[in-house]
């Protein structure tokens, strides 16, 4: 049975392969450029000493290369991919090209027929998440020391890292293959299959992007403004930020603007801190620290996958109970 | 085959029915298939014989009723062994060659015959590397029809097998069919809308309309039975009182009566000819069903496989 799922699913095992190649040789490209600029410029070294000013290295590195680029939400988005070309045709296909008369009436059984292509396709799954994480992570490394060190927010505890780094791959692609695969199960008709898949993926795991980072309660930071914000910790993600005047009374964003703002082009408009400091306003910071990654990555994967083992074990149900 | 199976009824059914919906394809289905004969499972389109088979195949689940296969439930590994099945459009993986065919039937069937399977596509001159997908349809029911015996199968389910094929196609098809049930004695189940389709290779005749069966014996107890009387509208009556009438069309100067005789008609005032088996399988079909009280007397009179 296995020589059977690798003949009849090979084609888009190896594309996937090829996909996911791709990303990662993308990936590793760039975190070689990052690497070199990294070092020619001293950054490495500063960051390494952990006792000098990195400040202006940092700073000249997030500005040659920015942050995470956009590509990279849509990397995120990859694991929608096996519930929609793995998932959903499993069981829909061979239904509605009418060969599950000749699979199902083999001396396998239709429960061991299922059951081994999804052990397959787990497999697959395990594997491409772990080379996603593992290489995301990897290109990360160095945003990650520069959050370390204070110099930035950029760090795997904020989307689109959460995303690609740690198990939530796995946990995303596992769910979405076990949706599709439900769909097919249910819908026996691949591109309804799909476009289930699609709306149910989306569905749930949008509203998770914010829920996800509630489930434990934020923590709070507040104080007058120092010259240099109000620093929270290194690596935290802030959720939201609040602003009040000395007395306590809340003031929105543009009050400060108002107040403190300096017109600087077209399109952005900054803000003294000098100035926001002097007038005595206060800033209040909800915000995720960092060593609340593994805590939220765990809930998060674990109740996909809970989801998932659920979606799986309706599907065999579906195939081995009753057809049509 | 042991002593013991050759009494095991091949399929074995009570009050199956299946519905779709509010629709019945299949229903108060009794019947009780002997082994070792080519069964023809014959009525028009629509009359639930795909639907029959798909419950016997382990494809589709009774609404109600029960069934039994080789002695075993339908849905048993032992059962799915032990048939081979090729459904009505003989499926095949379009992306998979002659030669993948083949290696699946050895990957999913333990007793797999591979010799004989590449020996049957050799005499036919079937590429072992062409795609599914680009085979001729007479190409692909002796492919289908190769995985399906390559199982070395006691029981053969061919669902509608030569429906869509050109008359030499179709007589190749049988050919190698009838020679290897002539060389291992199992039991085949073909079905068809048509009579004159399977070419008299069956034995054994189960005849379907309106998601019923209507009648189910072998072949020559069937034209041993049956008989059509010409005679005196008067005397109809008669008849009716002592044997099961099928079928009568009665004008006011001759009754013809197609009976299902229980014994000699010794009124000399009838003609009486033996009927022939599309005669009688005409009656069946035509005869409507509400009204059908002797073909509903037939349903639980129908012999038990003898032979």
């Amino acid at each position: 049975m296995i020589a059977m799922t690798w003949r009849q699913h090979r084609a888009q095992l190896l594309i996937a392969a090829a996909v996911i190649a791709a990303c990662v040789a993308y990936m590793v490209i760039t975190s070689l450029q990052h690497a070199a600029f990294a070092n020619s410029i001293g950054l490495s070294s500063c960051l390494a000493a952990k006792t000098r000013d990195c400040g202006p290295l940092a700073e000249a590195f997030l500005n040659r290369f920015g942050g995470i680029p956009q590509a990279y939400t849509l990397l995120a988005g990859l694991p929608l991919l096996a519930g929609l070309f793995w998932g959903a045709p499993l069981i829909a296909r061979e239904v509605e090209a009418g060969t599950y008369r000749l699979a199902w009436t083999q001396s396998v059984g239709r429960g061991r027929w299922l059951t081994v292509k999804l052990v397959t396709f787990l497999a697959a799954i395990v594997v491409a998440a772990a080379v996603l994480s593992l290489t995301f992570s990897f290109w990360l490394r160095i945003y990650s020391q520069i959050s370390a060190a204070g110099y930035t927010n950029i760090d795997r505890l904020a989307p689109p890292a959460f995303d690609l780094t740690g198990t939530a791959p796995f946990a995303t692609m596992l769910f979405a293959f076990a949706l599709g695969t439900l769909a097919g199960a249910l819908i026996r008709r691949t591109v309804p299959a799909m476009a289930v898949t699609l709306g149910g993926y989306l569905g749930v795991v949008l509203p998770l992007e914010s829920l996800r980072y509630t489930i434990l309660s934020p923590l709070t930071k507040s104080g007058p403004f120092a010259t240099n914000s109000i620093p929270v910790p290194p690596g935290a993600y802030v959720l939201s930020s609040g602003y009040s005047t000395a007395a306590g009374r809340p003031v929105p964003f543009s009050s400060l603007v108002q107040v403190c703002g300096t017109p600087q082009g077209a399109h952005s408009v900054g803000i003294r801190l000098s100035c926001l400091a002097a007038k005595g306003f206060h800033v209040s910071e909800t915000y995720q620290p960092a060593w609340r990654y593994w805590p939220l990555q765990g809930i998060y994967s674990a109740s996909l996958v809970v989801v998932a083992i659920i979606a799986l074990s309706a599907a065999v149900w579906c195939t081995a109970r009753r057809v049509r | 085959m042991n002593p013991a199976s050759d009494v095991t009824p091949t399929i074995e059914t009570i009050g199956l029915g299946r519905r779709y919906g509010r629709r019945w394809a299949l229903r108060d289905c009794t019947l009780t298939l002997p082994q070792g004969h080519v069964i023809g499972l014959v009525g028009p389109n629509g009359a639930g014989k795909t639907t029959l088979l798909h419950i016997v195949a382990g494809l589709l689940e009774p609404t109600t009723g029960d069934v039994r296969v080789l002695g075993a439930g339908a849905r048993d590994l032992r059962t799915l062994s032990r048939i081979g099945f090729v459904a009505q459009d003989k499926p095949l993986y379009p992306r998979f060659t002659v030669e993948d065919m083949l290696r699946m039937g050895g990957w999913l069937n333990p007793g797999w015959d591979r010799a004989s399977a590449l020996e049957r596509l050799a005499g036919l001159d079937i590429p072992l590397e062409q795609r599914c997908g680009s085979l001729s349809g007479g190409q692909r029911a002796q492919v289908a029809l190769a995985v399906a015996l390559g199982k070395r199968p006691d029981l053969l389910l061919l669902d509608e097998p030569v429906a869509n094929l050109d008359p030499l196609a179709r007589r190749q098809f049988m050919q190698v069919l009838l020679e290897h049930v002539a060389a291992t004695g199992m039991t085949v189940v073909l079905s068809s809308h048509l009579l004159a389709d399977l070419e008299r290779v069956w034995d054994y005749l189960v005849l379907m309309s309106a998601s019923r069966i209507q009648l189910s014996a072998p072949t020559d107890e069937l034209l041993h039975e049956h008989r059509v009387l010409t005679g005196p509208p008067n005397k109809a009556d008669a008849i009716a009182a002592t044997h099961a009438v099928v079928q009568s069309s009665i004008t006011d100067r001759q009754a013809t009566l197609l009976i299902r005789a229980a014994g000699p008609v010794h009124d000399p005032d009838w003609s009486v000819r033996p009927a022939s088996l599309e005669e009688i399988v005409l009656a069946y079909m035509s005869t409507p069903l509400a009204g059908a009280v002797p073909a509903l007397s037939l349903l639980g009179s129908a012999p038990k496989g003898s032979r």
